[in-house]
């Protein structure tokens, strides 16, 4: 029968502090830095994660910029005596408040019970069958698992939860946190710049003043304007146009350039272009900008 | 005829059905307290599901709508309680630490595997609180 003992030897001699021992030139730094990136960004989620979790527990305001610096500066100093880099878990957090565990005491306790389980019941702890640490873990899994997000998975939104998906799939196939969090990350910027680059266009006649009034609705930036130009049409037999963009927002260049394409077609067709609504943020830019490319002569 | 009455909801059916009893029993300038219990695996399926702490609060909120409406339409002067920890105990130290006339709750909410053996948050408090309590079928 295989034992915990068969895992690798258990150490029961306490660590003594040292600078590691490895060669300080930028090769090392280059073997290092992903898995300290990596490890960073997952640590800091979870911790960060947990600590809103707490926060929400017991009712009260965390600190987080302290909790980071803290996380930080243990881990550098565990690295110093050959330990392995910690952050704090929902699961077990979760549990120790539930348990009643609201101060400093329960994580040091914690650290001691585990100190004493290693150094002074050692001989026990190696003869723990595999089976039972088995078990144990898949208890733990289910514990951990949000089985409420598998019953939700057809009410929220289908991107959500094809982030979700890829997240976890990724995590399953490269046995990689980090690769999931960051395919995930990745994923969800793009499913927000698709759902934000909509921009509604509205058209309404005004027949007395032969003018036409476009009203946009929506964030006009780099992603979304490529299209915007063709939503408007040039042949109308107007004098002005209107643009209200007073539930829009211009935000970069592009939508500034895009706005002066549609304003030199309009005049190649004689008619008047005046903007209406421009929020002051959005003013501000047009000012800086708008007109240069015309100016350029496009 | 109470004077303050304590209802501790978690949005169910049944603590709508509590309320309406409540509103039934209080005197003309009586006040009622609503209750709703946090405990640490919805905290912890809120902040993951939602994790903007206003928007839990506002969530939270509309889980009780339905008995705040009715407290509105009948004019009766409430408060809202958000306690965190286990429904059962949360509810009985919040109760004894406040002198409520009456507690009215459901006979079970909404956890409907541990309600199959008995309504367990309510049989904890008829238990152990020690004001009256009136148990809504």
């Amino acid at each position: 029968m295989r034992t915990v003992g068969d895992l690798g030897t258990l150490t029961q001699s306490l660590p003594v502090f040292m600078l590691p021992s490895i060669p300080l030139t930028f090769e090392t730094l280059a073997i290092i830095f992903p898995y300290a990136l990596a490890l960073t960004v997952v640590g800091q989620l979870e911790s960060l994660l947990t600590a809103s979790i707490i926060d929400d527990m017991t009712d009260t305001e965390s600190d987080k910029n302290k909790e980071c610096r803290g996380q930080g500066i243990a881990n550098i100093v565990t690295g110093c005596f050959g330990g392995m880099a910690g952050c704090a878990m929902i699961g077990q957090s979760v549990i120790n408040v539930k348990s009643g565990g609201n101060g400093r005491l329960s994580s040091l306790v914690a650290g001691v019970a585990l100190m004493i389980l290693i150094i002074a019941l050692g001989g026990i702890v190696v003869q723990i069958p595999m089976a039972a640490l088995a078990g144990v873990m898949i208890m733990v899994a289910i514990g951990t698992f949000d089985w409420s997000s598998l019953a939700n998975i057809h009410k929220v939104p289908k991107t959500d939860s094809t982030v979700m998906v890829v997240t976890v799939a990724t995590v399953v196939v490269t046995h990689d946190l980090a690769k999931g969090v960051l395919a995930g990350v990745i994923l969800s910027a793009i499913f927000f710049v698709s759902k934000i680059s909509k921009i509604h266009v509205e058209e309404k006649l005004v027949k007395v003043q032969q003018k036409k009034v476009y009203s946009l609705k929506g964030q006009l930036f780099f992603a979304s304007v490529s299209d915007l130009p063709k939503k408007f049409r040039y042949d109308d037999k107007v004098k002005e146009v209107e643009i209200d963009l007073s539930a829009a927002h211009l935000w970069d260049d592009s939508a500034i350039n895009a706005l002066d394409k549609i304003e030199n077609k309009f005049e190649q067709q004689d008619i008047k272009v005046t903007y209406a609504g421009l929020n002051p943020e959005s003013k501000q830019l047009l000012n800086k900008i708008g007109g240069l490319t015309k100016a350029s002569g496009h | 005829m109470y004077q303050h009455v304590l209802i501790p909801a978690d949005g169910s059916e049944h603590a709508y059905r509590a309320a309406k009893h409540a509103a039934g029993l209080l005197k003309a300038e009586g006040t009622i307290d609503v209750v709703y219990v946090i405990d640490g695996s919805k905290s912890k399926t809120d902040v993951l599901h939602t994790g903007n702490k206003e928007l839990i609060t506002k969530k939270r909120r509309e889980k009780l709508k339905n008995i705040e409406e009715l407290l509105n339409q009948q004019q009766i002067s409430y408060h809202v309680h958000f306690l965190h920890g286990e429904p059962g105990p949360a509810i009985v130290k919040h109760a004894n630490a406040n002198n409520y006339d009456c507690i009215v709750m459901g006979s079970r909410g909404l956890n409907n595997l541990q309600s199959m053996v008995l309504g367990s948050v309510s049989h904890k408090v008829a238990k152990r609180a020690n004001c009256p309590v009136m148990i809504v079928k």
